[in-house]
């Protein structure tokens, strides 16, 4: 009994730390990614730092050189960048 | 009484060793005439090459102590200095080795040069100038492996593209906005050559495709270097009416 709680717990800590990490590679790749299509688009950035979710593809992302943008999908399908 | 006297003993004993290991390379070096030849530098050398300039040191009794002081390149220093005289020769080989991969790099840098300078500068001496900064650019971008893989077909690399997991779907999209752009400008230019001159397209793919690279090289460098090496090929469909039209 003692040792299943065990398992659980510690069951239950692994879950959390992976779903995390997972969680954290996902923000770094969008970052990356959002990064790459700012440069693509001739906007300067630096790197992106701090991305916020407005909905479906459309981020508000915080630049390292203090520039924010918001960059989402286009009605015609193409990347758009706003500065803000 | 006695343990002072062993101190002593002892602290003597050890100053002695030190004296001896102190002089021993010196004396070791100077005794029965033995020459030491000092290398000049070239500049040094210039005014008395093949001269030795010789002087003798009245400290040291027993023997005379000369000094020679030779051009850098004698026949006389295999004899005496045997690490640095071999040493230096492959220094001074080294530096002409390094042009050579130099020489391996310009395509990369030709492709813009030749679109920059073409239209007002025909001179041979511009690619000399030009050349130098690009190169240091573009050097780690190209991994050797990759150096001798064959061109891709465009619809290949268009799917590598398309699968790779080195960018985002932002990066992928805007790559695609662009290169479509692209695209239509060679239609016009095929339609119409007028509005968009070729050397300006040259440009512009140019610009594309360092901006690909850029995206590429740190996530699938073996995908940005299969496009690097298919620059000239994808050129030649673009640039080509009848070859475009196919596309």
């Amino acid at each position: 009994m003692n040792s299943q709680t065990q398992l659980r717990t510690l069951g239950a800590v692994l879950t959390i730390f992976l779903a995390g990490s997972v969680a954290a590679a996902e923000d770094v790749s969008l970052a990356k990614d959002l990064t790459s299509a700012i440069s693509l688009l001739g906007l300067p950035c630096g790197q992106v730092v701090n991305v916020v979710t407005q909905g479906n593809r459309d981020y508000i992302a915080t630049c390292s050189d203090k520039n924010r943008y918001r960059i989402y999908l286009n009605p015609q399908g193409r990347v758009a960048a706003e500065k803000r | 009484m006695p343990v002072t006297h062993t101190i002593g003993l002892l602290f003597l004993l050890q100053v002695a060793g030190c004296v001896t290991i102190s002089t021993t390379p010196a004396t070791g070096a100077l005794q029965g005439g033995t020459v030491v030849v000092e290398h000049l530098s070239p500049d040094a050398a210039q005014g008395r090459a093949g001269v030795a300039e010789r002087s003798q040191n009245p400290a040291m009794p027993g023997g005379t102590v000369i000094v020679e002081r030779l051009p850098p390149l004698p026949e006389t220093a295999p004899v005496v200095v045997e690490t640095p005289v071999t040493a230096e020769p492959p220094a001074k080989t080294a530096p002409p080795v390094i042009p050579a991969p130099a020489t391996d790099i310009p395509p990369v840098t030709a492709t813009p040069i030749t679109s920059a300078t073409v239209a007002n500068k025909p001179a041979a001496k511009a690619p000399a100038k030009v050349i130098a900064p690009p190169v240091s650019a573009q050097l780690p971008q190209k991994p050797q492996a990759a150096a001798h893989a064959p061109p891709l077909a465009l619809t290949v690399l268009e799917q590598q593209l398309k699968d790779t997991d080195a960018i985002g779907l932002f990066t992928k999209i805007a790559l695609k906005n662009q290169i479509d752009d692209l695209l239509k400008r060679f239609k016009t230019h095929h339609e119409d050559g007028r509005k968009a001159p070729l050397t300006q397209l040259r440009q512009s793919y140019d610009q594309l495709l360092l901006k690909v690279n850029d995206v590429l090289k740190n996530g699938d460098p073996s995908l940005a270097a299969a496009i690097f090496n298919s620059r000239e090929a994808i050129w030649t469909v673009l640039a080509d009416p009848v070859k475009f039209a196919k596309l």
